[in-house]
Formats: structure tokens, C-alpha cells, sequence
């Protein structure tokens, strides 16, 4: 058996055994050389058994495993600071003109959270996304460390700078050139001063002032209407109305509730009057605009008209006022007379608008004279806001004027002209240096003005905080502080001075930008941060002092105003405006509508693209398409199937010389053939967040629009190609049958009219008639504090300011564009946006979600660890530690609010961007950062609660429900949110609860959930919904 | 039936072999847990601070050092100042206090070993515990007659809810009247 040969390659070497044996396999220099006899006897498994435990020995012998590491200590403990405990600092929030008053939070000396300050008399307690999201600017990673010059960004110290730079001023000075500042809007009068005192020292300086996004037109307009003003308004664009006492308002193309005016102020004021128990009160508001904005969805009346048509349609509406006469304000005749042409009937008929609703705005604005308003938008032409003003005359809107906080303006906004000029002398060398004032002009100036040539003949300082486009043409780039790391004061209003003080010491080696100036012009380069502070310090003394009739002395009245962020200064009041016939003459002007209109919009969340590198603003959904890390060309449907151009296809805009390849985004709401983008995005040199993140079409800013921000005769063609948008909710096909309205046939959104509510306050619960559904588990009785929350719709914008809030305070990670698409954003909060009716006149229903911590959560009974369970204050607890990660619990959540670590996002995101050094400071220390692999959701801010437990005890009271607010709730402008103890019956919640127009989600699978909603109801006429 | 050398493993050597394995293992488990949950943990620190001297002979209020414990979170181990208030006077020539000067002098903290610790995950508070009448030594054993401190309590989940469930078996001597605390989840973990 054994001489059989096993192995034979031929017939060959089968059958000669003798040539078979002398095969060997392999090369002898190979086989020959490895001899296992003279190998060492321990097999490879033993070794490396040896190796691994002779590591795991060494390691635990040379560690001590019991070691707890060290604790640290103060050498010299500052009275206010307690470890664990927060501080909190009033301040002012100095990222755009608005300068709300703030209150930040700091905790072990590092702001963690911003919310707004309530002594403050504009924003009333509120603040803004950008304003609360500004932290993570403060931590960012890519921040400016250290002074720069060229290019090349050589870091140079601040000395050497300082000094090379007073000499070039000084230089200037005596050859007598220009040195240019480009600056944004000046709102703080010691910034002001600061400006002065630098222009004192180099004669030859100038200040240009300029905006990206403006009201210019507007504030041209009230120019010319009104040209006898009080001092006060002297430089406002509008006087703002008291929204809170209106009762009809009709908003043209002006997103007032988003991004527009002072917003946060609008909202707020606005929702006072959406209250279901203040039934005569309530207003009604009718919205004429193109695009779809977030004022546009939370309208009674919404109609659909074209920029275009805008001036006609308020000369429709002037000439229906003035035929009943009832307006005791006298039109001229020679205006009267042309308004003959213009009847409710013939434009209704030209412009597919229901006449009726036209009639209805006119009756409404004449029978709540002085009690409606328009308020034009800041993007129209110059001659709708004249016809507007002439309409909030003869309605008496004037009553509803709050002048007293008119906006104040401490520069004119340099012309284009201006620009021109000073950037032609730059290119002819007759400029010595353009210091760019914390302002990006390579991006915000049109392109036409030729910055980038001028750069190159001069000398561009630029002070920033972050590289941007300009920064690249920059000679010297200088880093300045943060907002939260500065100085400053701000007067945005006759009446309000505010205080802006650091709440951190500047992280990296930067400069109070005011205090660079303040060096430059003292010709010394000893740089003290003092200075600046020193200056604000003599201006309060001298200006504001002496006007707050304080009785104490100056350094009482200025801690005071430290303390509190903000001072009241009693001041003259108004007149009454009066209007300027002359102004009229304007209207003669028409406007065609050719082809396509292109509407550039205000970003809500980033403005003029400052932002863009802020991960948590990148990812909140817009508030009307619900894009994160985009933006589009919002198109009507319609529309946009006459161009055979599907969601997210590419199209091309173009108008005059620009052309624009962006996607398409269909948009139910938008008037035909008009298209919506968005302004701020496609930066360049932002750093790995922002840079070229969506679309830039700032270059279609130009002078040849009907406004600065409407193109008419703009062509769209269908581009080739296809981009993926990540929207945060999917759109229901309003055509498809099984989906249409499937919200309201659910329930899930419960509207009604105020009508409706008045004639049968429980039509509600009659329409929805609750079963009797039963439970397999016995029902647990809550005796003690139960925690619920409530929504009322009808105050709710769907601003997402909660949201926002929200991400701040319980440490939300960035997911990224890729995972947001993939359905994994990580917000515990949404606002979701349903539609109904049809794609042209969509009716918009808004209802933010988050946990509703059911009392028969589906979540629990799932959980195969019991990682979520119930509390006996009525919370859903969820337990990280505990969580293995099957995502049953998410499966079975009926409102699907759980969010699941698929990663460790911040490692997963932009290759770890968010676990810099620096970031690790942002997080809320009160709240676990989670891992990879678990569960998370809405914990009804279970921090917020046991800090206020605590509270109480130390304070020795009793712990009651309304001690606590959640970080959403406290962001709310609207007010729509409440929360507290539900079986305490003088809570809201438990008002509300037992309201008629309260319902809770699903109730139908008997979850008896923890949030509850009031029903929106709209201020409509006593015609149906599908009749609208 | 023949015995083959499989019989005599599965039947005598593997029960063997798994008994073995299962005592040592509990053993270990039962006999390290004290010194697993950190028990009998005394390090020596950079400093000879004698607790016995200062809360014990001469009786200083934990509270004069410990200043956020009725106040928050964390008790705070006391910065170098405090220290100052007295050894600027008293001791001066004492060579762990020249070493304590040399610090404060440096603006320097004293790098002390940490003893007690609970994990991140639980959030603790000292001030609900302390305000309730609750003293320090139901956790951290009499310091006042600790010359070097040491953690003579177990700081697991379990002895949290062992106090929690039924406080006065665990507290004896306890005076002040004390509720049972919270067993649930959001009572520690957030």
C-alpha cells in the first residue's frame, strides 16, 4: 500500500516510480533551509499565549488600577466660582444689528448655554438660533490663533505688526491717503467712539458701512414719506408695530415671523395674540408674498402674487379703501384719480386670486382701523414700501407704532457708489490700506465692484475671527475675540442702552477688535485690553449717566448695569409722522413680469453666511423646506413639471452675465414661474464645515433687479445632473390618495376655526370621538408630581428655536449631511410640517414633537435589558449604561421621537472634527455625552428637574412643577410651550389638559401620552377650509 | 462497553476542570470585590494632611474646608487659601507645610490623590444628602480619626440603593428624619 504513489503529475511519472520520488515540490533552497528538528520546542500558539499574559502581568503590575487620578484644586478660589455650580452673566449678543440681550451660563468659567435676558425690553427674554449657537463659534477648532501676514499666513507676533502698521498709517497720513474701513452696521456707540478716535489720529480714514442683506429700500422709502421725522427715527427704516395689539395685519413678501426685522420681538408680540382664551383678541393674518416663508405658513389668508405685482395689488387695495370712504385721511386728487384704473375684481381676474379674499382684507383693514398694519418686505422695491406707508396711514396703523424702539442707526450704509469710488482709487494706488473691520467683502460686495483687483494695489488688514474669502487677498490677518471673549456696548433703540461683557478670557492669542483700532491710533504699540474697555466705560459716564437719572453714583449705576445687561433711558416722545404727498409720485412706476423672477432670500439661520461653519445651524432644518446642509431653488410644482425638473434635479439660473447651476427643491406655496434661494451659502476658505456647503447667489446681487434682492426676466433652464438634499421629512405626494391629509384623518394635527370654536367650543371632541381603548397592563396611578408637557398650536411659529435650544443643552451631536439623509439626525425635538389642500394654495400645519413620555410607553414593554423604564413621576427614563442597542424601543415608538448612536458621531463626523481639544468645553457637564450604540431621546430636561430639586431644598421650600422650565421652553418666543407637575390642578398643564381644544397624539393605541397640544385654529371667514 | 480516553474526559476530567473553574472564580470574585470597588483605598498623599488633627483633635467643621458641599454637586476639596488662612501663622516651620507654602507661593495646586469616586455616569449631589442631615460619615467612614483617609465604604450602585431602600437599617444612629430616597433610574443617571 505504501509504494502507491499518491501523487503523479503525467501517465508519465505514473508509471516510473523511480522519477515520481525524485519529485520534490519545492525548490531545495527553500525546503532545505527549514528544518523544524533544529526550531526551538515552543509552538507559536504558546508563544503568543506567553507574550499576551507576560502583557496583561506587566500592565496590571505597573499600574496601580486603584488609582483615581488626581483632584485639582483652586490656589486662590474666586468668590463666584463654585465647581458644579453654573454662573450666570447678562451680556449682549453682538453677532448681527439686532444685539439682543442675553444671559449666559457659565459653568467652571466656560459658557455652556445662551439664553435670552428677560430685563431686556426688546427681546423680552428670547433670543435667536444664531445668538444661542454662537458657542460652538466660540470653541471652534479652526478659530484665528495668532496674527498672520500674507497669503502664506506667516504668524507674526502682535508686535511687530502693531508697530509695521503705525508706521504705514502714519505714512498715509502724511502723504495724505486714504485708509479705508470696511465695516458692518455700527449699533454700539463706543465702537462708534473707538472709530472716532482712530479717525482723530489718521485724518485720511473713512468708514464705509455696508450690509449684505439690507433694508435699503425700505428705509429709502420712509425717507421719502415721511420727511419731517423726530430725531429718534431719523435713520429707521419703518417704525415697528406693536404686533401684540393688531388685530388685522397683512404682511407683503416680509418674512416678519422668520428672519426679518426684529423676529424674535415679532414672534412673541404675534403669539399674544393667537391666544384661544383671548377669543377678541385674536388676529387674523394674511400674507401676500411669492416665495413661501415661515410667515407665509402660519397665515389665515395666504395669497400668491409675484413681486412684480406687488405695488398693484396695494393700489387695488388703496383704491377700495378710498371708495368706501371711511379713512379720514384725504388722498389728493390727482393720485385719487388714478386709482380709477385699478378694481378688486379686474386683478383678482389677472392674477388668479380670489376676489373675496381681497374683499375680506379690505373690509377687515377698514373695520380695524387702527388696529391692522402692512408690513412690507425688506427685499421689495422702494415703491410698494411708499404705497404700504400711504395704506398704514389711511388704516391708522400709527396707533399700533411703537417709535419708541424704532430701530437707531449710528451710519448711513456707504452707496454702491461710494464703494466704487474708494475701490478705483484703491486700484490707482491712491488708497493706503483697507482695513476690513471684521466684514468679508470678497463674498458680501458683488463682484462687479472689483474688490479682489483693488486688493492687490493696496494694503487689506483684515480682522476676523474665522479665514474667509477675504482673508485669502489679506495682507495681514489679525484674530480678534469672540463675542463671548469682548467688551462692548449696544443701543440699537432710542431707549435701550445694553452691556456686553467677556465671559471668558480670550482662548487663543486675539484682540478686542475695537481695542486694535484703539492702539493703532495712539501710535504706540503696547497693547493693554483695558483700552477699550476704558473707552466704553467714559461714554457710559458722559451719555448714558446723565440720561438714566440715576440717582446713585456712576460706578453703582454701572455695575448695575453690568448685572442687569441693559438700561432703560426715559426718552422724548414721538411725534406724529406725517405723510409726504410728494413721495406718491413714485408710484407711477410698473413693473413687467418677464419670464422667470428670481427672490433672494435672508438665510434664517446663518444671514449673511457667518455662520456656515456652525455644525449645529447647518443642521437644523429650515424651517419651511426642512433642508439641512443645502440650499435650493425653491420652484413651484407646477411649474417645475413644465420644466420636467424633478426634486433635487439641477437648474440653470441666469440673469445678465451670471449663471447659477443649483437643485431644484418643489415647493407647494410658490407662485408660478418664481424661484426662491436662499443667500450665505457656497463660501470659500471657511474651513472644513462650511466651505462649499450649497449655493452661492450672492453674484446676482446687483443694481439691475426691481430691488436688490427681485430679478425679473431671469431664465431657467433644466441643467443636466441630479444632487441629493437631505430634508428632515420627507414629502407626502399631495396627490397621492392614500397619503393626502392622512395627518388630520389621523389626528394626528387638529385644526379648527375660530368660528367654529365659538359657535361649538367642543367640536373637537366631537369630531374625534375617543374609544374606550384597554390596556393588557394594569394601570400604574401617579399620586405624587407627574411631569407633562403642552403645545399650544396656535402660539407655535415653527420657528425651531426649541430645537436649537435644545441641541445646546443636552449635548446633541453633528451627524453630517450623509447620515441626515440617511434618516439619523439626532434632534430630540422636530418640528414636523404637514400640508394639505393643494400644491398652489397648500394650508401648513406645524407641530413640534419630542418624547411624550407616555404613561403606557410602547418603548418599555420592548426593551429586552430594561434600558427604558418608567419613573414615578410619570418620566420615560432611558439608561444609557443599560442600552445594548436593538433599537426595539425605536421600532415600536408610535411618534418616533428615540435616536440611535449608529455611530459615535462626533468621531464619525468630518473625521472627528467635533472632538477637537477645544470642543470639549461646549459640553453641558449635567448631561452624558453618548456612546456608540445606545438609545437617546427627550428626557423632559431631567437635569433642569434635579437642579431644581435641589434648589428647593436648599432654599428649604417646597419642590413645585413651575419651578422647573426646559431648555425648549425657556427658547420658545412664542410662549408655546408648558411644562410642569399635571396632578398639581393650578399648573398650565393641567389647565390645558382640560381644555376644549386640547388632544394628545395617538390616543387610539392608548399610549395616554404626557404632551399635549391645543388645536390650532385659524382666523378665517365662515367659509370652509376647501373653499379657501 | 469498552471505556474509551473520551469517556474519561467528558465524564471525570471536564466536570473536574469545570468545578475548578467556577469555585476559583467565585472565590476570586466574593474575595476581591472589596478591593475591586476600591475598599480599604488609602493612598499617600503629596502632602501628610492629618484629617484626625484637623476634624478629629481639633474639631474644624467639615464644612469650613469642604465649602460646596451644602451648596451643590461636589463637596470641593479646599483651595490653597483656605489652607493659608491659618498656616500663614500657624506651623510655619513644619516641613510639610513649608512644602504647602512653597505651592500656594508657586500658585501651584497640590497635586492631591483623589480617594472617593463615583462613576461620571451617576450624578451625585452632595448638598440633597448633606441638607437632609445626612453626615459625611455614613459614606466616607469617621475621617476624624483617620490619620490617612481612606475609603472604608463600598461606592457601587448597590450600596447607593441599600441606603436608598431602607435608610434607617443602614444609618443606625441616624437623627434627622430621613425619607427613603429615589430608586429610579433618573434618581442618579441623566
Amino acid at each position: 500500500m505504501d509504494q502507491i504513489k499518491t501523487l503523479w503529475k503525467s501517465a508519465e511519472s505514473y508509471y516510473d516510480s523511480s522519477s515520481t520520488n525524485q519529485v520534490t515540490e519545492f525548490a531545495d533552497s527553500v525546503t532545505n533551509e527549514f528544518n523544524p528538528d533544529t526550531m526551538s520546542g515552543v509552538s507559536r500558539r504558546k508563544f503568543l499565549a506567553l507574550v499576551s499574559a507576560g502583557t496583561a502581568f506587566a500592565a496590571t503590575a505597573c499600574t496601580n488600577y486603584r488609582d483615581k487620578k488626581e483632584i485639582v484644586e483652586y490656589v486662590n478660589k474666586p468668590d463666584s466660582a463654585n465647581t458644579g455650580l453654573p454662573n450666570y452673566y447678562a451680556s449682549t449678543c453682538t453677532e448681527c444689528p439686532l444685539a439682543c440681550g442675553i444671559v449666559i451660563k457659565t459653568r467652571e468659567g466656560r459658557p455652556i448655554k445662551i439664553d435670552g435676558n428677560e430685563l431686556h425690553p426688546i427681546n423680552l427674554g428670547k433670543t435667536c438660533v444664531r445668538g444661542q449657537g454662537t458657542i460652538l463659534n466660540l470653541y471652534d477648532p479652526i478659530r484665528l490663533k495668532k496674527p498672520s501676514r500674507g497669503s502664506k499666513m506667516l504668524t507674526e507676533d502682535w508686535k511687530t505688526i502693531d508697530e509695521e502698521l503705525i508706521a504705514l498709517f502714519k505714512k498715509a497720513t502724511s502723504d495724505k491717503k486714504e485708509i479705508a474701513i470696511l465695516h458692518n452696521t455700527i449699533f454700539s456707540p463706543s465702537q462708534k467712539a473707538a472709530f472716532n478716535v482712530f479717525i482723530a489720529a489718521y485724518p485720511t480714514a473713512k468708514l464705509y458701512c455696508y450690509e449684505n442683506f439690507c433694508d435699503d429700500s425700505k428705509r429709502e422709502a420712509f425717507a421719502l414719506s415721511y420727511s419731517d421725522k423726530q430725531s429718534c427715527c431719523s435713520s429707521a427704516s419703518s417704525i415697528p408695530f406693536k404686533l401684540n395689539q393688531a388685530k388685522v395685519i397683512l404682511s407683503l413678501e416680509s418674512d416678519f415671523l422668520g428672519n426679518e426685522g426684529h423676529f424674535v420681538r415679532n414672534i412673541k408680540q404675534f403669539s399674544e395674540t393667537r391666544d384661544v382664551n383671548k377669543l377678541d383678541k385674536f388676529s387674523r393674518l394674511y400674507v401676500a408674498e411669492a416665495g413661501m416663508s415661515l410667515t407665509g405658513m402660519n397665515s389665515d389668508y395666504r395669497l400668491r402674487l409675484t413681486p412684480e405685482k406687488q405695488l398693484d395689488f396695494l393700489l387695488t387695495i388703496i383704491s377700495a379703501i378710498a371708495a368706501k370712504h371711511v379713512s379720514k385721511f384725504e388722498l389728493p386728487l390727482d393720485f385719487a384719480s388714478k386709482l380709477n384704473n385699478y378694481n378688486i375684481k379686474k386683478f383678482a381676474d389677472e392674477n388668479g386670486i380670489k376676489a373675496q379674499t381681497i374683499d375680506y382684507l379690505v373690509d377687515d383693514l377698514i373695520k380695524n382701523t387702527g388696529s391692522s398694519c402692512v408690513i412690507s418686505g425688506n427685499k421689495l422695491p422702494k415703491e410698494v414700501h411708499i404705497a404700504a406707508n400711504l395704506i398704514n396711514e389711511m388704516i391708522e396703523a400709527q396707533n399700533l407704532c411703537d417709535c419708541e424702539y424704532c430701530q437707531t442707526n449710528y451710519c448711513d450704509c456707504a452707496s454702491d457708489k461710494d464703494l466704487t469710488d474708494m475701490l478705483g482709487r484703491a486700484k490707482a494706488g491712491q488708497v493706503a490700506a483697507i482695513i476690513n473691520f471684521d466684514s468679508n467683502p470678497v463674498y458680501q460686495l458683488p463682484q462687479e465692484f472689483g474688490y479682489s483687483e483693488a486688493s492687490s494695489k493696496t494694503t487689506v488688514i483684515t480682522l476676523s475671527e474665522f479665514n474667509n474669502e477675504t482673508s485669502s487677498v489679506s495682507h495681514f490677518v489679525l484674530p480678534i475675540n469672540h463675542n463671548l471673549e469682548s467688551w462692548g456696548d449696544a443701543n440699537t433703540n432710542c431707549s435701550v442702552f445694553s452691556l456686553q461683557q467677556p465671559v471668558i478670557a480670550p482662548l487663543y492669542d486675539t484682540r478686542q477688535k475695537e481695542a486694535v483700532l484703539l492702539i493703532w491710533a495712539s501710535g504706540k504699540a503696547d497693547y493693554n485690553d483695558k483700552v477699550y474697555l476704558n473707552l466704553i466705560k467714559d461714554y457710559w459716564q458722559k451719555e448714558v449717566f446723565p440720561k438714566s437719572g440715576s440717582a446713585a453714583d456712576f460706578d453703582t449705576f454701572w455695575y448695575s448695569c453690568l448685572h442687569d445687561g441693559v438700561v432703560e433711558i426715559k426718552s422724548t416722545k414721538c411725534d406724529t409722522l406725517k405723510f409726504n404727498f410728494d413721495a406718491l409720485k413714485a408710484l407711477d412706476k410698473k413693473y413687467e413680469k418677464k419670464d422667470f423672477t428670481l427672490l433672494i432670500n435672508d438665510n434664517p439661520f446663518f444671514g449673511t453666511g457667518k455662520f456656515v461653519g456652525n455644525g449645529w445651524l447647518q443642521e437644523l432644518p429650515h424651517p419651511v423646506t426642512k433642508l439641512t446642509w443645502d440650499n435650493c431653488a425653491m420652484i413651484a410644482p407646477a411649474t417645475a413639471k413644465e420644466l420636467g425638473v424633478e426634486m433635487g434635479d439641477f437648474i440653470e439660473v441666469s440673469s445678465g452675465n451670471n449663471k447659477l447651476k443649483i437643485p431644484a427643491f418643489h415647493q407647494p406655496g410658490m407662485a408660478e414661474k418664481t424661484i426662491a434661494i436662499d443667500l450665505g451659502y457656497g463660501r470659500k476658505n471657511v474651513g472644513e464645515i462650511g466651505s462649499e456647503v450649497g449655493f452661492d447667489v450672492s453674484p446676482f446681487i446687483s443694481s439691475n433687479g426691481i430691488s436688490k434682492y427681485i430679478y425679473s426676466g431671469v431664465t431657467v433652464v433644466k441643467g443636466s445632473g441630479h444632487y441629493k438634499l437631505a430634508t428632515t421629512q420627507e414629502h407626502h405626494s399631495l396627490d397621492e390618495k392614500f397619503v393626502k391629509d392622512l395627518h388630520l384623518k389621523r389626528g394626528i394635527v387638529r385644526e379648527g376655526t375660530v368660528e367654529e370654536y365659538k359657535t361649538t367650543p367642543n367640536f373637537l371632541k366631537e369630531k374625534f370621538e375617543e374609544g374606550n381603548p384597554v390596556s393588557i397592563h394594569s394601570q400604574v396611578s401617579y399620586t405624587g408630581m407627574k411631569w407633562a408637557m403642552a403645545l399650544d398650536m396656535n402660539k407655535c411659529v415653527g420657528c425651531a428655536l426649541c430645537v436649537q435650544s435644545c441641541n445646546v443643552e443636552n449635548n446633541i451631536p453633528v451627524v453630517g449631511k450623509d447620515q441626515v439623509a440617511n434618516g439619523r439626525e439626532m434632534h430630540w425635538m422636530r418640528v414636523d410640517r404637514y400640508y394639505s389642500g393643494t400644491t398652489e394654495e397648500p394650508i401648513v400645519s406645524q407641530q413640534p414633537i419630542n418624547c411624550s413620555h407616555c404613561d403606557n410607553a410602547p418603548c418599555e414593554n420592548v426593551c429586552p435589558v430594561v434600558a427604558t423604564s418608567h419613573s414615578p413621576d410619570g418620566l420615560n427614563q432611558m439608561v444609557y449604561n443599560r442600552c445594548v442597542g436593538t433599537r426595539y424601543c425605536a421600532n415600536n415608538c408610535p411618534t418616533k421621537v428615540r435616536r440611535y448612536n449608529f455611530f459615535d458621531f462626533r468621531e464619525h463626523f468630518a473625521q472627528g472634527y467635533y472632538t477637537q481639544d477645544s470642543l470639549s468645553l461646549l459640553h453641558n457637564p449635567e448631561v452624558t455625552v453618548r456612546s456608540r450604540s445606545v438609545m437617546e431621546k427627550c428626557t423632559f430636561c431631567i437635569q433642569r428637574i434635579m437642579e431644581g430639586k435641589q434648589e428647593a431644598l436648599k432654599a428649604g421650600k417646597d419642590f413645585k412643577g413651575s419651578d422647573v422650565k426646559t431648555a425648549c421652553q425657556v427658547a420658545c418666543p412664542a410662549e408655546a410651550i408648558s411644562f410642569g407637575d399635571v396632578n398639581d390642578p393650578e399648573s398650565d398643564v393641567a389647565k390645558i389638559r382640560k381644555h376644549d381644544l386640547s388632544y394628545s397624539l395617538l390616543d387610539e393605541l392608548y399610549i395616554k401620552s404626557n404632551v399635549h397640544y391645543i388645536a390650532r385654529l385659524r382666523n378665517t371667514n365662515s367659509e370652509k377650509n376647501s373653499e379657501r | 462497553m469498552k471505556r474509551t480516553a473520551l469517556d474519561y474526559t467528558l465524564k471525570v476530567k471536564l466536570p473536574i476542570t469545570v468545578f475548578v473553574i467556577v469555585v476559583t472564580f467565585a472565590l476570586t470574585y466574593y474575595i476581591a470585590r472589596p478591593e475591586r470597588d476600591g475598599m480599604g483605598y488609602g493612598p499617600e498623599q503629596e502632602i501628610k494632611f492629618s484629617h484626625k488633627l484637623h476634624a478629629g483633635d481639633m474639631n474644624i467643621d467639615c464644612k469650613y474646608c469642604h465649602t460646596g458641599v451644602e451648596k451643590g454637586r461636589h463637596a470641593t476639596i479646599p483651595a490653597l487659601s483656605t489652607c493659608m488662612n491659618c498656616h500663614s501663622f500657624a506651623r510655619k516651620d513644619r516641613p510639610d507645610i513649608v512644602k504647602l507654602t512653597n505651592y500656594y507661593e508657586n500658585n501651584l495646586p497640590v497635586p492631591w490623590k483623589r480617594v472617593h469616586r463615583v462613576p461620571d455616569y451617576a450624578y451625585f449631589n452632595h448638598s440633597s444628602h448633606v441638607l437632609k442631615g445626612i453626615d459625611c460619615k455614613y459614606c466616607h467612614g469617621d475621617v476624624r480619626k483617620m490619620e490617612v483617609v481612606q475609603q472604608l465604604h463600598s461606592f457601587t450602585m448597590g450600596a447607593c440603593l441599600n441606603c436608598h431602600r431602607n435608610p434607617k437599617a443602614e444609618m443606625k444612629d441616624l437623627t434627622a428624619e430621613v425619607k427613603n430616597g429615589p430608586t429610579t433610574c433618573y434618581g442618579c443617571h441623566r
